[in-house]
C-alpha cells in the first residue's frame, strides 16, 4: 500500500492522460475537469463484501419484481403494500410504460446503489438508482492505472479483479439483445459523464451513438452509415434519461433522442437498459417501502437496512419529523446528485419555519432520514492522510444472473465539514477494493 | 469493417485535418520564432500572409505570445490542437483510449509551454505527440476505413497548406500522388474530374497556379 501511495501523483498524471473527466455546468456553462482521484482504497474484506453481495442481489431482485409488476398488475397497491399516491404522484412513474413488457422481464439492468457505512460497522442503503447510474469507469480505469503505477502492491494483496466490468455489462447487453449490435447511446460530449459513455463503449466493443446516429425504420431501430447503409441494433444502453429518449413518445422537444424508439421497444425489437419507467422505483419516497417489497416478493427478510427513514405523508411520520427536525436530512424526492438535501441543524429560524411550512404543504414530496454518523475514510490532502465522509455506489448488473460487481465506486468529500460526496458538488473518488481472501 | 456514420466521417476527417493544421504550422512557427529571437525581423507579417490569415498582432512579441497560446484566436496553435481533441473525443470506441492520450497529452504540452521558459522545447513534445498519435493509428486501429479517413483528412490539410505555402512542384506533386491514393482508399464519393485537374495543374511545365489548385482542392468533396 505505501509504495501504491508513493505512486498517487503518477497514477492522477495517468488519469488525465487519459482524459478522465467529468462535466459540470456553472452558470451556464459546461466545465470539463478531472475527477480528483485519491490513491488510499476503501478496502472491504471478503466476509463482509459477501454479505453486502447477497443484501444487493436480494435488493435488485426485488426492486426487478416491483418494477414488472407496478407495469402491469400492481398487485404490491391492491395488496396494501405501497399506498397508490405513492406510486402515481411520483414523477417516475410514466404512464406510457403502464402494460409494456421488458425484455426478460428485467427493467433495472444497471444498479447503482448507494451505500454508507456508520462507526458500528453497519451498511446502510442510502438511495437505488435504477435511471442511469453513473461512475463504474472511473474505479475501473483507475485500477489499471494503479496496477500499472505500482505492481508489487497487487502481487502482495489478494483482491478481486475488478477490470471485468465491461464483460459483465457486455453480458448485460448480450442477454437481452433483440438480434443486431449493441450501442451506448450518449446525449453527447456535453453530458456529465461523457468519459463513462465513451470509455464503456470502447470496452464493451459496442458502437458509441448519438441520437441522430439512429434511425427506426419499419419495426426495427437502426444505426446508419454515411452511404445509407444499415445495421439492426439489438439492445441499448442508453445514457439519456426517460423524458429525451423519443421526442413522439416523451418529451417532444428532445433533440438528442430517437423518434420511434420506443415503439419499437413496445414491440419487443430492441433492449432498452435501463427500461423507461424506471424512476418510479428509485424515487426517494418509494425508497421507504423497499424492504417490504423485498418480503412481499421475496417473503425474506432485506438483509441490508435502509437509513431509518420518515415519510411526512403519513401523520405519524410528520409529528415525529417536525419534533425532531434538527436531527433529521431531509431529502426533497425530486431532486438527486446531492441537491435537494437539507439537514435540518444546518436552517436558520427563520429558514426553518418556512421550509416547515413547505413540508407541511407537500408531504409527499420530502422524506425525512437520521442522519447516519458514517465512518470517515482516510484520503490524501497536501500530503497528508485526513478522515473525510464517503459513501459507495455498489454496481449490480442483471442479465441472466445477478451479478454484484466486486468493487464500487467511493465517492468522498474534499470538504471537512460536508457529508456530501457528488462529484459535481466537488467530492473526489477512490478505488473499492474487495479481498479475495 | 464496421459501419461509420456521417457525423463520425466528420470527425475522423477533421481529426486528421487539425492534427496536421498543428503538426505543420508548428514546423514554421519554430522557425520563425527562431529568427525573431535576436533580430528586428517582422517575419510574422509574412507567416500571416502566406498562411493567409488575419494578421492581428501588435508586434513579433504579441505574435509569438498569441499565435501559439490564445484561446480566443481560431488560428492559434491552442485553438487548432483543442479542436483536433473536440474531434478525438467522440471517438474513444473507434481510434481508442492510447490513440486518444496523445492528443490529450499535446494539449497538456501546449498549456506547459505558455508558462515554459523556454516554449519552443514544451512545444516539440507536441510534435512528438502528433507523431505518437499517427503512428498509434497505424498500430492500434484495425478498421482500414477509419484509419484512412483520418490519413485522408491529413493529406487534404497538407496539400492545402502546401499551396498556401508556394512549396515547390515536386512536394505538391507528392502530396497530391498520396491523396488521390488515399482518396481510393477511404470509399468515400470524391469528384474525380477535380483530383484530375489538381494533378494537370501540377503536371504543368509553366508555373503552377496555386490559387486554382487550391479550387480545385476544395471541390474534390462537391460531388
Amino acid at each position: 500500500m505505501k509504495a501504491l501511495l508513493g505512486q498517487a501523483e503518477t497514477v492522477n498524471s495517468l488519469l488525465a492522460r487519459y482524459g478522465v473527466k467529468f462535466g459540470i455546468y456553472k452558470n451556464g456553462k459546461f466545465h470539463e475537469q478531472l475527477f480528483p482521484f485519491d490513491a488510499i482504497p476503501r478496502i472491504i474484506d471478503a466476509e463482509e463484501f459477501s454479505v453486502l453481495e447477497r443484501g444487493l442481489e436480494q435488493r435488485v431482485t426485488a426492486l426487478n419484481c416491483f418494477l414488472k409488476d407496478i407495469y402491469s398488475d400492481k398487485k404490491i397497491i391492491s395488496d396494501g403494500v405501497i399506498p397508490p399516491e405513492f406510486v402515481f404522484s411520483s414523477s417516475g412513474f410514466m404512464a406510457e410504460c403502464d402494460g409494456v413488457k421488458t425484455p426478460k422481464d428485467i427493467a433495472s439492468h444497471i444498479s447503482g446503489i448507494d451505500l454508507v457505512q456508520s462507526k458500528d460497522k453497519t451498511w446502510y442503503v442510502l438511495e437505488d438508482n435504477l435511471r442511469v447510474p453513473s461512475g463504474a469507469s472511473y474505479p475501473m480505469i483507475a485500477r489499471e492505472l494503479c496496477r500499472m503505477s505500482s505492481p508489487a502492491t497487487f502481487r502482495e494483496t489478494h483482491i478481486e479483479d475488478n477490470r471485468n466490468y465491461a464483460d459483465l455489462l457486455k453480458a448485460a447487453m448480450d442477454y437481452v439483445n433483440t438480434g443486431g449490435v449493441n450501442v451506448i447511446l450518449t446525449p453527447g460530449r456535453y453530458n456529465a459523464a461523457f468519459f463513462e459513455h465513451s470509455y464503456l463503449a470502447e470496452k464493451t466493443g459496442a458502437v458509441l451513438a448519438a441520437g441522430n446516429d439512429l434511425i427506426v425504420d419499419g419495426d426495427f431501430l437502426y444505426y446508419t452509415s454515411y452511404d445509407g447503409t444499415k445495421q439492426r441494433v439489438g439492445a441499448v444502453y442508453r445514457r439519456i434519461s426517460d423524458d429525451y429518449l423519443d421526442p413522439i413518445a416523451f418529451n417532444p422537444e428532445s433533440v438528442i433522442g430517437v423518434p420511434h424508439i420506443y415503439s419499437v421497444y413496445k414491440k419487443g425489437n430492441v433492449a432498452l437498459l435501463n427500461a423507461p419507467g424506471n424512476g418510479i422505483a428509485d424515487d426517494k419516497g418509494i425508497y421507504y417501502f423497499v424492504p417490504k417489497m423485498i418480503k412481499y416478493y421475496l417473503g425474506e427478510e432485506s438483509i441490508l437496512n435502509n437509513a431509518p427513514t420518515y415519510l411526512p405523508f403519513y401523520e405519524e411520520d410528520m409529528k415525529y419529523v417536525l419534533s425532531n427536525f434538527d436531527s433529521l436530512v431531509i431529502k426533497d424526492v425530486a431532486e438527486a446528485g446531492g441537491y435537494g438535501v437539507v439537514f435540518g441543524n444546518s436552517l436558520s429560524e427563520e429558514k426553518k419555519a418556512e421550509f416547515i411550512e413547505q413540508l407541511k404543504a407537500e408531504p409527499r414530496r420530502f422524506i425525512a432520514q437520521e442522519v447516519i454518523d458514517f465512518i470517515d475514510i482516510d484520503i490524501m490532502d497536501k500530503g497528508e492522510i485526513v478522515p473525510r465522509k464517503a459513501d459507495l455506489r455498489a454496481f449490480v448488473l442483471t442479465g441472466e444472473d445477478v451479478r454484484v460487481w466486486k468493487s464500487g465506486l467511493t465517492r468522498f468529500s474534499r470538504n471537512p465539514d460536508s457529508f456530501i460526496v457528488n462529484s459535481s458538488q466537488g467530492g473526489g473518488f477512490k478505488d473499492t477494493w474487495v479481498l479475495s481472501r | 469493417m464496421g459501419i461509420i456514420t456521417l457525423e463520425k466521417v466528420d470527425y475522423l476527417f477533421w481529426l486528421g485535418r487539425y492534427t496536421e493544421r498543428v503538426y505543420t504550422t508548428i514546423k514554421l512557427y519554430k522557425n520563425d520564432y527562431d529568427t525573431m529571437i535576436d533580430s528586428f525581423s517582422d517575419s510574422y507579417i509574412t507567416f500571416c500572409k502566406r498562411f493567409q490569415i488575419p494578421n492581428i498582432y501588435k508586434d513579433k512579441d504579441d505574435f509569438i505570445q498569441r499565435y501559439a497560446f490564445d484561446r480566443d484566436n481560431p488560428d492559434s496553435l491552442i485553438s487548432n490542437i483543442t479542436r483536433a481533441y473536440d474531434n478525438a473525443v467522440y471517438l474513444r470506441d473507434e481510434i481508442g483510449s492510447e490513440t486518444l492520450s496523445y492528443i490529450q497529452m499535446a494539449i497538456y504540452d501546449m498549456q506547459a509551454a505558455e508558462i515554459s521558459p523556454s516554449p519552443i522545447i514544451r512545444i516539440q513534445q507536441v510534435i512528438d505527440n502528433i507523431l505518437a498519435f499517427w503512428g498509434c493509428i497505424d498500430d492500434q486501429v484495425d478498421d482500414d476505413k477509419i484509419r484512412s479517413i483520418i490519413k485522408l483528412g491529413k493529406r487534404v490539410e497538407r496539400l492545402d497548406l502546401y499551396l498556401r505555402l508556394r512549396q515547390p512542384q515536386p512536394s505538391l506533386k507528392r502530396e497530391a500522388k498520396r491523396l488521390t491514393y488515399r482518396l481510393a482508399k477511404t470509399g468515400l464519393p470524391y469528384n474525380v474530374d477535380e483530383v484530375d485537374l489538381i494533378h494537370m495543374e501540377l503536371e504543368k511545365p509553366s508555373p503552377i497556379d496555386y490559387k486554382q489548385t487550391l479550387k480545385h482542392l476544395e471541390n474534390v468533396f462537391n460531388v
